[in-house]
């Protein structure tokens, strides 16, 4: 897996942290940070749900 | 190519939430085959960028785009887009549409709302532009682009959208409402005099206390008459009063009422049948309410609800709701709930000059959160909302419907 971010996109809500906190922060802006861009197998599910539940649309995974 | 003439789950309405169910059927492990029905040409599109990035002509729309490179079919999501359905006949579990009969397992309603037009003489009827849809959203950005001056009516979170986007165009901008406030989603008037503010140093023009009571157009420039009398002169006028769930189609299977389609706190709206997204209001079991929450966080948590109870019978937690908006490169974010008898209490920031957190208190609880940039502590604040919501008893409904089955009351 590997994930992909769109920044310019992004409007900060968080929902991606607050799902996922090891694979996604904040900057002062509240845009979108990717801490690990292929995370193991047991946090897949976590990533997919973050990308679902991002209201942007701003993350992919690439699977 | 033709529609199929059965699918174990039809979305009707290629919306935001019909599309997050489709996709989150198959990440929910559902492999009965799904079909997409979407009544414009176009492929689906996300909403909130065309009052915002596309609007500005930052952003080409196609960047809007959901199921983009060939994703439906990589999910084996049947799309259609172009085909609208006719009517529902739900004994025998069939949609009829424009292409022709589909027999359905689960029918997920994705229809959502169009815009609410103005109920005065509008002359020639297209002098009052709307935006809704993707092409709305060209049409106006090419409005805006040719335009020296705009009117915008509606005092919405949408109106404060397009007038920002036109003052970016540089035209001169009056927005004129009846509440007397500027609202902003679920926030409803709270932040009024910020808004009232921001708009006022960005050279827009306010007339918050005021009706419409007629738009004519002479040829070459739009004459909108206020309920005062004073008269308004513009090259644009947009209408921005809200929107009007799309259940027309349904009237023959019984749904009479021009209004959301009440579900119950899983999506259902009866046996077979589920409503998300902008047609939708789902019951609130803390609250006792239906709530309509007209925002794309919403319609793609309703889509991962309904996906998760048709694949797996679960039910998921109800949708919080999050609405965001941007102007003048302010980002305002709201979280929850923001009851009429609640205080606004300030945490970070001045709420009514810049930067700022705040939350909707009530019985010393946060029930939603407020803020104005600040996203990190915006986040942060959010747990402590989740915490007092799915905590919160959840009172009886005001009125037990006179319909409602006898084995729903004690």
């Amino acid at each position: 897996m590997k994930i992909e971010i769109d920044a310019a996109a992004c409007v900060g809500a968080g929902q991606c942290v607050l799902t996922a906190e090891d694979l996604f922060d904040q900057d002062d802006d509240g845009i979108v940070l990717l801490l690990n861009a292929e995370p193991d197998e047991s946090r897949h599910a976590a990533a997919r749900r973050s990308a679902a539940l991002c209201p942007a649309r701003a993350i992919t995974i690439h699977e | 190519m033709g529609l199929k003439p059965h699918s174990d789950v039809l979305i009707v309405g290629a919306s935001t939430a019909g599309c997050a169910t489709a996709e989150s059927l198959r990440h929910e492990g559902f492999t009965g085959s799904i079909t997409v029905l979407g009544n414009e040409t176009s492929a689906p599109y996300n909403r909130p960028p065309l009052s915002k990035h596309v609007l500005l002509g930052e952003w080409e729309s196609e960047k809007a785009d959901i199921f983009t490179d060939g994703a439906a079919e990589r999910a084996g999501v049947d799309l259609h887009t172009d085909v609208t359905a006719q009517s529902l006949n739900a004994a025998e579990r069939i949609v009829s549409t424009t292409r022709g009969d589909i027999s359905y397992g689960r029918l997920v309603i994705a229809t959502g709302a169009r815009a609410r037009q103005l109920p005065v003489s509008v002359d020639p009827a297209q002098v009052a532009l709307t935006l809704r849809t993707r092409e709305d959203s060209m049409a106006l950005r090419e409005r805006l682009e040719n335009s020296r001056s705009v009117v915008v009516i509606g005092s919405g979170v949408l109106g404060s959208e397009i007038a920002a986007a036109a003052r970016k165009k540089g035209c001169a901008v009056t927005v004129v409402g009846r509440s007397g406030a500027l609202t902003l989603g679920s926030v409803r008037a709270l932040l009024t005099q910020r808004l009232e503010q921001l708009h006022s140093q960005n050279g827009v023009a306010l007339r918050l206390t005021e009706g419409v009571s007629s738009i004519a157009h002479d040829g070459t420039t739009a004459h909108v008459t206020l309920t005062s009398g004073n008269q308004l002169e513009a090259d644009t006028v947009v209408v921005a009063i809200g929107a009007i769930p799309n259940v027309e189609w349904l009237e023959s299977s019984g749904v009479t009422a021009s209004a959301a389609l009440e579900c119950d706190s899983q999506g259902q709206y009866a046996e077979h049948i589920y409503a998300v997204g902008d047609v939708a209001a789902w019951h609130d079991s803390r609250s006792g309410q239906w709530l309509a929450d007209e925002h794309q966080l919403t319609a793609l948590q309703h889509g991962q609800a309904v996906a998760r109870h048709i694949a797996t019978g679960e039910k998921a937690q109800p949708p919080v709701p999050f609405f965001w908006s941007e102007l003048y490169g302010v980002r305002f974010q709201a979280y929850g709930r923001f009851p009429a008898d609640a205080e606004l209490v300030t945490t970070h920031g001045d709420r009514d000059s810049g930067d700022f957190v705040a939350l909707s208190m009530l019985d010393g609880l946060p029930h939603g959160v407020v803020a104005s940039n600040m996203s990190r502590d915006f986040r942060r604040a959010r747990p402590a909302v989740d915490a007092t919501l799915s905590g919160a008893p959840a009172p009886e409904p005001a009125m037990v419907p006179a319909t409602a089955p006898l084995g729903g009351q004690s």
